[in-house]
Order: C-alpha cells, then sequence, then structure tokens
C-alpha cells in the first residue's frame, strides 16, 4: 500500500503544473465551502450576541394596541407579573421622559428611564465609573441618579468627578452614583441619556402609573408563551384582556435567521457547483493519464498487477489530488474568512466537525470522479496496451 | 510446459481481416530453450502475447502446464504472468518513474511480498545481473544493455518457470547482445524454460531448438 501511493505521489507530482491546475477546482470549492460555513457560523453568533443585548428573549408589555392609550400599568403589577409567570427571568418597569438636567447655569435635554436594578442585566449597559441603581435605592425611593459619560463631561470635569456631585431634575436635587461608559441615545429626541428608580420617579412626579413592563425568558423559544400568559394574568386584574399588549423580536429572529441562511444556501450551492466542476476537471485529466500512461499500464499488467492493483493505483493518485485540494480549499476557506473578519469586523467560527467533513468531501470528490478513469485502466487489454505509441 | 492446437489470430484492420497466426501446433517441454525466427509480420510478437497470458487467441486452445488459458479468469490470468512466466521485451518496457531496484520490485509488490523480502531479493538479483551499483538509477540514466539486464532481473523476480523474450537483443549493440544471451543460456542451464523470439538467425543457433514462422505458421528449422 505504502509503495502504492509512492508511486501514486511520483506520478503525481511528475507532473507538478498540471496537478495543480487540476487542484484548484477542489481548492475554489472547498475554500468556499469552509468560509462560507465559518463566516455563517461566526455571524451567527454575532448576530445572537447583537439581538441578545437588544432582547432577542425579552417581552415588552404596555396597554394598548402600539401604545395608543394611556396607560394603566402600576408598579405593582410588575410584582405581580414577578411572582405569578416562573419562566419569567427579570421583570423590569419603566418609564421614558425626557427632561432636562440642571447643575449651575447649565441646562441638557436629557431621555430618563425611570427604572430598576434589573436593567442592567438586560441592557447593555456599562457603568465604568461608580455602580448602577441597586435594590435599596428603588426601595427607598433614593434620590440618585446614574449618568452618560458625555453628561459627565458637560456638566463636571469628567467622570469621576462627577460622582458623588448633585444634579437637578424638576428642581430635585439628585446625587450621582454612577456614570455609563459611552451611551448612545435611541430613538429620542434628546441627546443625553440617564437613569433613575422608577419609585423616585412616581414619589416626584406624583403618578400611579408606568410606560411598560418588561419580561426576560431564559428560553427565546417560551417568548409568546410567557406573553400569553402575562396578558392572562393582568386580564384577571383587569377584568379584561383587550387592554393590554406585548412585543416581542420572534418574528425578527426568525427573519434574520431566514436571511442568513438563505445566504448561506446560494453559496452553498456555488461550492458544490465548483466542486463538481472540480470533480470533472480531476475526471479529465485522470483520463488523459490513463491514455498517456497505456504502456505503463500494460506493463505493469505484464508484471501480473491484478486489476484491483492498477484500479488501486489510479484511485490513490485521484484521491490523493482530492486530499491536496482539500487541504488547499481548508487553507485558503480560512484565510479568506479571516481577511473577511478583517473587512466586516465578523469573526469566523471554525468547528472541527466542519473543517473534517469538508477534507473527507474533497477525497470523496477525487475518487468518485477517479473511478470511471481507474476503470478504464484496468480493462485495458494487456497485449493492446503495451502495443500503443 | 506449452501446449497449443491449431491457434489462430485474426485482427480487423479497415475493415480487412488480417491473419496473424493460422494454425500454430507447438508444443514446449519443461527445460526446453527454443527459438522461434521469422521475418516482420510473421506473427511472433502475437503469439508470444497469446503464450504470455497477454491476449486470447480467436481459434484453437494453448495449455499452459495443462491448464486451458482460455477458461481463466481475469485474476488467475494475472497470477500466471505475475509468478509463472517472466517476460523480457525488445525495448524494455521498464517503468520509467521507478529505480532500477523498484522496477525488480514491482511483481513482488504484486505478488505481496514483504519490502524486506523485496529489498533483499532485488539486491540478490542486481548482483546476478552485475549491476548492484545501479539500484538506484533510474532507466533514463542507464545504457540499453543495462536496462535489458534490469529487465532479465525483473523478469526472474518471482522464480517464474517460463523466460518468454521478444526480440530482446533487438535494440542492443553486438557487445550487449550476447552478454544477454549468455544470461538465457545461463537460465536455461538452471532449468528454465526458454522461449526467445527473434529475426537473426545466429542467435536462433543459442537456442536447443530453432523454429520458423512464416505468415503465421510454423515450419521447423
Ligand atoms: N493490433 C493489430 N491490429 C491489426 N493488425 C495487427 C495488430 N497487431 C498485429 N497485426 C498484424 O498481425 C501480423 C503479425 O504481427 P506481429 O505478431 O506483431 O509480427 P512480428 O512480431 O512477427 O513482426 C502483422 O501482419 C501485423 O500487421
Ligand atoms: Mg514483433
Amino acid at each position: 500500500m505504502l509503495e502504492h501511493i509512492n508511486m501514486a505521489f511520483n506520478n503525481i507530482t511528475n507532473r507538478p503544473m498540471r496537478a495543480f491546475l487540476t487542484m484548484l477546482g477542489i481548492v475554489i470549492g472547498i475554500g468556499a465551502m469552509v468560509s462560507v460555513f465559518s463566516i455563517g457560523q461566526g455571524g451567527t453568533v454575532e448576530m445572537n450576541k447583537k439581538l441578545q443585548k437588544f432582547g432577542v428573549n425579552r417581552i415588552w408589555v404596555y396597554t394598548g394596541k402600539y401604545r395608543k392609550t394611556e396607560s394603566v400599568l402600576k408598579l405593582s403589577d410588575a410584582t405581580l407579573l414577578e411572582n405569578s409567570i416562573s419562566d419569567a427571568q427579570y421583570v423590569t418597569p419603566s418609564t421614558y421622559k425626557n427632561v432636562y438636567l440642571e447643575k449651575g447655569n447649565q441646562s441638557l435635554y436629557t431621555q430618563l428611564s425611570c427604572t430598576d436594578d434589573s436593567l442592567i442585566h438586560i441592557e447593555d449597559i456599562n457603568i465604568n465609573w461608580g455602580r448602577f441603581l441597586s435594590e435599596n435605592d428603588v426601595l427607598y425611593s433614593k434620590k440618585v441618579v446614574v449618568i452618560d459619560e458625555n453628561l459627565a463631561n458637560k456638566l463636571f470635569l469628567g467622570p469621576t468627578d462627577a460622582i458623588g456631585q448633585n444634579i437637578y431634575i424638576l428642581g430635585n436635587s439628585y446625587k450621582v452614583i454612577g456614570v455609563e461608559h459611552g451611551a448612545a441615545v435611541k430613538q429620542s429626541a434628546a441627546e443625553y441619556k440617564a437613569y433613575i428608580p422608577v419609585t423616585t420617579y412616581a414619589s416626584s412626579w406624583g403618578s400611579s402609573t408606568i410606560d411598560e413592563i418588561t419580561l426576560t425568558t431564559s428560553d427565546a423559544k417560551k417568548l409568546d408563551e410567557v406573553s400569553d400568559e402575562a396578558i392572562a394574568v393582568l386580564g384577571q386584574k383587569y377584568g379584561t384582556t383587550q387592554m393590554f399588549d406585548t412585543y416581542n423580536l420572534a418574528k425578527e429572529l426568525s427573519i434574520a435567521d431566514g436571511i442568513l441562511g438563505l445566504f448561506s444556501n446560494i453559496i452553498l450551492s456555488v461550492a458544490i457547483v465548483a466542486l463538481v466542476a472540480g470533480g470533472i476537471g480531476i475526471m479529465n485529466i485522470m483520463l488523459v493519464t490513463v491514455s498517456e500512461r497505456r504502456q505503463e499500464i500494460g506493463i505493469m499488467k505484464a508484471l501480473g498487477a491484478s486489476s484491483g492493483q492498477i484500479m488501486l493505483q489510479f484511485l490513490l493518485e485521484a484521491g490523493i489530488i482530492g486530499i491536496f485540494g482539500g487541504i488547499g480549499g481548508i487553507l485558503s476557506g480560512v484565510i479568506f474568512a479571516y481577511v473577511f473578519y478583517f473587512f466586516s469586523g465578523v469573526m469566523p467560527v471554525f468547528s472541527t466537525s466542519v473543517l473534517i467533513l469538508s477534507a473527507l468531501f474533497a477525497i470523496f470528490i477525487g475518487v468518485f470522479f477517479g473511478m470511471y478513469p481507474a476503470y478504464k485502466a484496468c480493462k485495458l487489454e494487456p497485449a493492446e496496451a503495451l502495443k500503443s505509441i | 510446459m506449452i501446449e497449443t492446437v491449431d491457434l489462430k489470430k485474426t485482427y480487423i484492420a479497415r475493415n480487412k481481416e488480417v491473419y496473424a497466426l493460422n494454425g500454430i501446433n507447438l508444443q514446449v517441454d519443461k527445460g526446453d530453450f527454443v527459438s522461434i525466427m521469422g521475418p516482420s509480420g510473421s506473427g511472433k510478437s502475437t503469439l508470444l502475447s497469446i503464450l504470455g497470458c497477454l491476449d486470447n487467441a480467436c481459434q484453437g486452445s494453448y495449455y499452459l502446464n495443462g491448464i486451458d488459458v482460455k477458461r481463466l479468469k481475469d485474476r488467475k490470468r494475472a497470477q500466471l504472468r505475475n509468478s509463472v512466466i517472466g517476460f523480457v521485451f525488445q525495448s524494455f518496457f521498464l517503468m520509467p518513474r521507478l529505480s532500477a531496484a523498484e522496477n525488480i520490485e514491482l511483481p513482488m509488490l504484486y505478488y505481496g511480498l514483504t519490502p524486506k523480502e523485496r529489498h533483499k531479493r532485488a539486491q540478490w538479483l542486481l548482483e546476478c545481473v552485475s549491476l548492484s551499483d545501479r539500484a538506484n538509477h533510474l532507466p533514463s540514466e542507464l545504457s540499453g544493455g543495462q536496462c535489458q539486464r534490469i529487465a532479465i532481473a525483473r523478469a526472474l523476480a518471482n522464480d517464474p518457470e517460463l523466460i518468454l523474450a521478444d526480440e530482446p537483443t533487438g535494440n542492443l549493440d553486438q557487445e550487449a547482445s550476447s552478454v544477454v544471451l549468455d544470461m538465457f543460456s545461463v537460465l536455461n542451464e538452471q532449468g528454465k524454460t526458454v522461449v526467445l523470439i527473434t529475426h537473426d538467425g545466429t542467435i536462433a543457433k543459442k537456442a536447443k531448438r530453432s523454429l520458423v514462422i512464416r505468415n503465421g505458421i510454423i515450419n521447423n528449422a
């Protein structure tokens, strides 16, 4: 066997340029396959991470379809939901107000999130200085505020300077307990962002209602189930389920998954076409090789090589071309995936099973398309084969 | 060893039947040294192909050691070529990308000897043909006479009973020819059955028995 492999190598390296060009089809096909799989996998991981931050496993509960009616939700409803829904991980009451934050003669228009300590677990909030709202802050309606880095720079000398100082919201003094790193304000006329306890909002504004309650689930598949439960619990308390509505990203998630899958499938089909073309290339070259080496095949037969041994010889050659095409393909696929990472920021994820499967697939293509030429070689009549040239 | 009964072989060339063999009755005993002489195109190579199980006759029978070769499966015929018959051809037919030693080892590889056994026997055969110092040379790096000696060593790889040679000195000069011919004589003395094809009368005289083939028919010389 070792000798057969050795001879196969000998025969391949005898014409290096031809061998290289023959491999190229496999290299391109396997390369495309490997890069699509690993970029796709990396993309999925990346997307899930982003969606998780944005709230893939999050349910928003509010009053009226599309929030068109005045909210009737109360803080106590959050506690009720927390106690009645076992699949709920975090239950967070929130109200949003655009207000002016004042210090000295400065006054900045800010989006104020009135919420509780659980928000830090479900949103992408990075507190680099001080701390976020605590359970006690909420329990005792403390007049504390977490501001963003821009506010800290505008109103104070910077984040470290801001901690422990006071600012004014609607005439009340709030102590700065934390500064959020580089937060972006979403969907708001306000330029800045700050957080206060939702209980402090209730007492300061004299409001008994909140805008929304969000629930998270540990299992994204339970989104719809938990949504229905929340409506049912609220419906029992208020006597009607019609008053409330929920929203979650399950649909968006499945659409995004679908687009990613479609994209992968298109490129995979291209890869498979390339591989089949590569395989036909191998078959073509092997047929040329068989007719070029007719006399050698005749000699092998005269020396007593069986059909199986001749078949093995040619299948090995095709298989070796496949293996090296596969290795080249995996290398170029990995390189391409990293080049893609450099431009797109999508970190590829390489799974060993994909790499091993592509290598095996390359060998399979080589052997499969080498089969017909090898068969032709072993079926040559020895006397005829010897006579050629 | 060899017995043929009314062997006939026709080729179809350009829609015309060409008779290559026209009823060959040949008997070669074990240990015999037969030369078959004849002009070009008389059917010598065709006959040797059939005797060597490289080709089948169209009509008639060929018995090798009493076995009707026509009835054998491909696999069995390959085994005969491998270990019962040794071939020597006019143009050597060495594998161009294998070294002298590897060429000699090839029939042993097909036979299934271990690398160690193959190596040992190849070294010994190289010694027999006085080419031990050329073991790692490629055929293209050897002279015609040296190539033919390697081919003879290869024919002896699996210690066959029968040596079939088709104009083995056809491509060699006087000196190399006599070296090669002497080898066949020695092999025959050692008990091998030799069938030597040639178109040269002086070469044919080295054999114990000389036959002449003309138009596909054998006459005693
Ligand atoms: N493959 C073939 N197709 C057609 N005719 C052939 C073929 N091989 C041999 N012949 C013919 O058969 C005859 C005998 O050929 P061959 O045995 O090679 O002669 P020799 O070896 O004595 O010179 C010749 O007339 C040759 O033309
Ligand atoms: Mg001839």
